[in-house]
């Protein structure tokens, strides 16, 4: 009896309650389409928002959790984690909203589309808790390898199979490299697979070992990196974010990032704690790197789904300016600016998936003279566009001046100017898109404007996704205004998160041990 | 600071911003209603604005009044916080009435009239932001703000290279207001004590480096907005493209932006660097007036002629904050009211003209005197004010700036010699290009083409009104300048004094170490001399 | 001579490197798929070896490396189901041919 007890609060189960949910829901999703089959599609999805709703709701019940450590220390639950996870399970929600019409027009079926959705819903909240290496591993390829499946998802569309052939080769390929960086973690660490453990191994170890931790870091950092899509680890993004079915896509960009940061904070904070330094310096070269060719090439491209690539491998290179800044204002600034993220660029999704539904092209120029056809649409989309590219009062501007100031806080002065320029030059080509469909004469419109047809809501999903349009119009015009509940939240998520501590509190422990071995010579 | 008082300033910047954002909800069948709604709100701020400085404001305080703080983003020290002074007072009224009557200029517009609306009523909250803001957070926010209604204003209702203008536009001012970003986030971090708010900022002590830094920061976004040579090529292509109300308002206010940031910034936060790049401003703000008068004898087309006029206005601008003292700086301010005021004018008067003829090019539009004798006078007027014709505002303004160069004791009586002469040669200048515009566009032959079809109607009563309503306040300043004066005299003595206390420091140091510290910053010219007795 | 851990780490470096070779120059598909699976022998080899040596009481690698040769199945699966969508598309698995998707 005792050793049971003693077993449930070891494993403290009630610290994934959400991602519980999620499997529940995912498991519901899987059944009913079984036994009522393509009847029910009409309120299945439904079924799994409000699983998602549910799993927010446990989320919010998380939150300040005084015991987060779950199974045996191989889950945490801390707020860090449960902010992460609340990004990612409404990234799925707005997702889910702007695939219903998008999957029913491509023909397919929407209920294995959403299982295999929940199932990289459940890989990314695992992975933002994860603190385990075989726990890393294990959420990381399900979210992978359900991201492989969902985008090929179109499978008689052979730029969707092309796609998903390239992110399975290229991410395969990381996810190994990642994992021969972690076998080689192991094996410094002397046999620890806990991340703080790790941690407060590698601290103890001598410096012959700098040379397997280099290789470690490097190879770790890869995988990592190919997640965020950070350049030079980016090249599957624009393939695959032109190929693929556009709310997977949104996805990718929005759901996975954030699993991905998770990741790296997690993993790099404690396990790498020791070689601060050195991460710190590869990180400011992927966030150069990613803010310079992510801003650049997205000015060439002429495919609207490949500019939002470019601009999200440099809305990267902004978010890896909070990580590099190393302090608590910078880790905040990081979960504010992927939380304003999640909506912004969302919402330029959902558009874009609403205006290749009505005309079937993703072309820039195809845009030409939207606003006299569709207002709604071509102000959402601007709105949108203009919070990415920074512009005040939307969203954007806050979250990028939140960076900014947190990197120029921290004395990170050469990044934040690199930043501003980079930012004025992602303007333009944000603003391009704005002017496209705003300046254009009548008679200058693209012929898929031409034909645009009657704008009609009451088609099958249609509804949802004006919903989605709307939700993330008005938070992304207002969350910056009012964006101080979102700051405190950002703020408290990485205040009372033990994480930027523990390496601290290792360290500690270590000199402490160090002092007593000694204690007795000097006697 | 808090008050319980009314929220006056803040309800001066949100009311045209959620007017803008109600545009779409207005009913609009017979395309009246939508003009009607512009100017009513446009009025209803304009009375607001106006009984604020009446009754509100005191005029004999120096610092802040009407303070409201309310906290916005405590986590990064930035508040929602706006309060006037003299400095920011005057403009307020000033940006109220042009873009009131910017709005009622607008009438005619037919092309999209929602969005035009929309955008008029956001530029227009805008620049209300600007010039009340007292956050430099909040300050950046609305510079930038009013940026996107600007540019989709020249994009979409411009002329026929206005895509070409209104990128030039936005490439110019967006990348120069991102050194105000840097310059601020500087002086922000600065010290011990993180703060966005523009009277803390003042009262901190800066490192000479940083505030050498901060300062060319802020010169060259003011500068391009201001605008000042060589930064100064994207004003007369907005303005050549850009409908009227549109150059109306850029040029009567948007200009005054650089102006009043370069006294609000430059000069009040950061008095001991403007020691040392005051000459460099007396030599820029010479060469725009010479610059500027010489250019604008060479444009055939009648827009960028006055665009490039505002140019070499603006110069005195320059020379009245770099002269340190209180009369240069009145004439400063008092120039930036007056050319709001006669620039607007032009630029009006120039559109009512555009509406008729469909041309710009003055060598296609003579004659149009006999056609036109309302607008002829009209703008006859308003050039006679430009090229300051005693009794009118001009005049003043530019004598004043004269005056406090003169008189000023910071700069060798050879260098006064020769800005004065210099400026006097672009004054010289100034008659000659308006009054050839004059003749070239009203006197001569009409030409042949233009007379026999068709009769080009007068000005009709609503636009005569507009230009009335210009000329008024231009000769009511000329002949009793007091009228502007009285609003900010009491803050530009006090900025002067502050900048002049930082001055005899300057001056009187030992020979030696003067060199050790022009050593330090070598881009003081050695204009520096002992007072004159 | 007893073995020592770096054998087993050189083999295991020398098959990654076999393996990242693979992946640089196979144009078959398939080739590029074997490849990735030998990268995750070379982790495997390692997990075993280190648990050996530096953890023969908790064993985590050798568990580890039963999870990745699951999640290696896994990924061979869907690879290989792609493989397969896209052979039937354009008859092909030559890594050449794909080319639909270019800047």
């Amino acid at each position: 009896m005792d050793l049971s007890n003693d077993l449930a609060a070891q494993l403290n189960a009630g610290a994934i309650l959400p991602e519980g949910l999620v499997i529940v829901t995912l498991m519901a999703v899987l059944v009913i389409d079984l036994i009522v089959g393509r009847k029910a599609s009409s309120w299945l999805p439904y079924v799994a928002i409000a699983g998602l709703f549910a799993t927010v709701a446990a989320l919010v019940l998380q939150w300040d959790n005084p015991n987060p450590l779950a199974f045996f220390d191989s889950f945490n639950s801390d707020d860090l984690s449960v902010i992460f996870r609340g990004i990612i399970a409404l990234s799925t929600v707005i997702t889910i909203l702007m695939s219903i019409r998008y999957i029913e027009q491509s023909g397919t079926s929407l209920a294995e589309f959403m299982a295999i959705m929940l199932t990289a819903t459940l890989g990314a909240m695992f992975l933002s808790g994860a603190n385990d290496l075989v726990m890393i591993f294990v959420s990381l390829e399900t979210l992978s390898i359900s991201s492989y499946l969902m985008t090929g998802y179109t499978k008689r569309d052979p730029r969707s199979n092309e796609a998903a052939l390239k992110y399975l080769l290229i991410g395969a390929a990381s996810s190994a490299i990642f994992l021969y960086g972690v076998s080689l973690l192991y094996g410094l660490s002397g046999g620890e697979t806990n991340l703080a453990q790790i941690a407060a191994q590698l601290a103890q170890g001598d410096s012959d070992q700098a040379l397997g931790l280099a290789i470690a870091l490097v190879f770790s950092i890869a995988g990592i990196a190919f997640k965020i899509s950070a350049v030079p680890f980016h090249q599957w993004t624009p393939d695959v974010y032109e190929g693929s079915p556009t709310p997977v896509v949104a996805f990718l960009s929005v759901g996975s990032k954030a699993a991905g940061f998770a990741l790296a904070l997690r993993m790099l904070l404690t396990a790498f704690e020791s070689v601060t330094v050195e991460w710190h310096f590869i990180f400011t070269a992927l966030a150069i790197l990613s803010m310079i060719l992510g801003n650049v090439v997205a000015l060439a491209q002429t495919s609207m789904k490949r500019m939002l690539a470019y601009s999200s491998i440099a809305q990267a290179g902004f978010v890896m300016l909070g990580m590099i800044a190393g302090t608590e204002a910078g880790y905040a600034s990081m979960v504010f600016y992927l939380l304003i993220y999640l909506f912004m660029n969302l919402g330029a999704f959902t558009c874009v998936i609403l205006f290749s539904l009505r005309t079937g092209t993703d072309q820039i120029s195809d845009y030409a003279g939207l606003y006299q056809k569709d207002a709604l649409l071509t102000l959402a989309l601007s709105i949108c566009l203009l919070s990415l590219g920074g512009i005040p009062p939307m969203a954007g501007f806050f979250g990028k001046i939140y960076l900014f100031w947190a990197g120029w806080q921290a004395g990170l002065y050469g990044l934040v100017l690199l930043g501003l320029v980079t930012s004025v030059i992602s303007i333009y080509y944000y603003i391009r898109v704005v002017k496209m469909m705003v300046v254009k004469e009548p008679q200058e419109m693209s012929d898929a404007v031409q034909n645009y047809p009657p704008i009609r809501w009451n088609l099958t999903g249609m509804r949802p996704l004006q919903v989605g349009i709307v939700f993330s119009l008005i938070t992304t015009s207002l969350a910056g205004i009012l964006s101080n509940p979102l700051l405190t939240l950002a703020n408290n998520s990485i205040t009372q998160t033990d994480l930027f501590h523990v390496a601290n509190a290792a360290a500690v422990e270590t000199v402490a041990q160090v002092a007593e071995d000694a204690d007795p010579v000097a006697q | 600071m808090f008050t319980t008082q009314v929220p006056w300033l803040t309800t001066l910047i949100l009311l045209p911003l959620v007017a803008a954002f109600a545009v779409p909800l207005i009913p609009d069948k017979d395309g009246k209603t939508l003009r009607w709604y512009g100017l009513g709100v446009g009025l209803v701020e304009l009375a607001l604005t106006v009984y604020l400085a009446a009754t509100q404001f005191d005029r004999t305080a120096v610092g802040f009044q009407l303070s409201e703080t309310y906290a916005w983003l405590p986590q990064l020290g930035v508040n929602w916080s706006v309060a006037v002074d003299g400095i920011s007072l005057p403009l307020l009224v000033l940006t109220a009435f042009v873009n009131t009557l910017a709005l009622m200029a607008a009438w005619r517009v037919s092309h999209k009239p929602r969005l035009f609306y929309g955008l008029m009523l956001a530029l227009y909250g805008a620049q209300m932001g600007v010039f009340v803001a007292k956050d430099l957070l909040l300050f950046f926010t609305m510079w930038e703000l009013e940026l996107v209604p600007v540019y989709l204003l020249i994009s979409i209702w411009g002329g026929p290279k206005r895509l070409y203008a209104a990128t030039k536009f936005i490439l110019y001012t967006a990348l120069a207001s991102l050194f105000i970003l840097v310059a601020g986030l500087g002086l922000a971090f600065s010290g011990d004590r993180i703060t966005f708010d523009l009277a803390e900022l003042g009262l901190k002590e800066y490192p000479a480096a940083l505030e050498l830094f901060a300062y060319v920061g802020f010169l060259i976004a003011f500068a391009v907005k201001l605008p000042m040579f060589p930064v100064h090529t994207w004003l007369p292509d907005a303005h050549g493209e850009a409908s009227a109300p549109v150059s109306m308002v850029l040029a009567g206010i948007l200009l005054k932006m650089g102006g009043y940031g370069l006294i609000r910034m430059n000069m009040e936060l950061l008095p001991n660097a403007h020691i040392h790049f005051a000459p460099v401003l007396v030599v820029l703000g010479v060469v725009n007036i010479v610059y500027g008068a010489f250019a604008a004898f060479g444009q055939t087309n009648l827009k960028r002629r006055l665009a490039y006029s505002s140019v070499s206005h603006m110069g005195f601008v320059l020379i009245g904050l770099a002269s340190f003292t209180e009369v240069g700086l009145n004439g400063a301010m008092l120039q930036m009211l007056s050319h709001g005021l006669i620039a607007a004018a032009l630029f009006f008067l120039a559109g009512a003209a555009y509406d008729r003829t469909h041309t710009l090019m003055m060598d296609e539009m003579s004659g149009l005197a006999q056609q036109m004798p309302k607008i002829f006078a009209l703008f006859t007027v308003a050039a006679m004010a430009s090229l300051a014709l005693p009794g009118m505002s001009g005049f003043v303004s530019e004598l004043t700036v004269f005056l406090g160069m003169a008189n000023s004791d910071a700069y060798s009586l050879s260098f006064k010699t020769v800005i004065v002469f210099l400026s006097a040669v672009g004054l010289i200048l100034t008659p000659i290009y308006l009054l050839s515009m004059l003749r070239e566009v009203f006197y001569g032959e009409a030409k042949a083409e233009t007379t026999p079809d068709h009769w080009f109607s007068d000005a009709n009563p609503r636009e005569v009104f507009i230009a009335v309503c210009f000329l008024l306040p231009i000769i009511g300043i000329g002949l009793y300048p007091k009228l502007a004066m009285t609003s900010y005299d009491t803050k530009t003595v006090h900025i002067a004094q502050k900048v002049g206390a930082a001055l005899p420091i300057f001056a009187t140091v030992e020979p030696q170490e003067m060199t050790a510290e022009r050593d330090l910053f070598p881009l003081t010219p050695a204009l520096i001399a002992p007072p004159l007795d | 001579m007893q073995l020592q851990l770096e054998f087993f780490l050189l083999l295991a470096a020398a098959l990654f490197c076999i393996g990242i070779y693979g992946l640089v120059t196979s144009r078959n598909v398939v080739r590029v798929l074997m490849s990735v699976e030998l990268l995750l022998n070379a982790v495997n080899l390692n997990l075993m070896s280190f648990s050996n040596f530096l953890d023969p009481e908790g064993i985590k690698g050798q568990v580890f490396s039963i999870f990745v040769i699951t999640v290696a199945a896994a990924e061979a699966a869907v690879g290989l189901a792609i493989i397969l969508a896209i052979y039937r598309n354009r008859d092909t698995v030559d890594m050449e041919q794909f080319n639909l998707l270019k800047w």
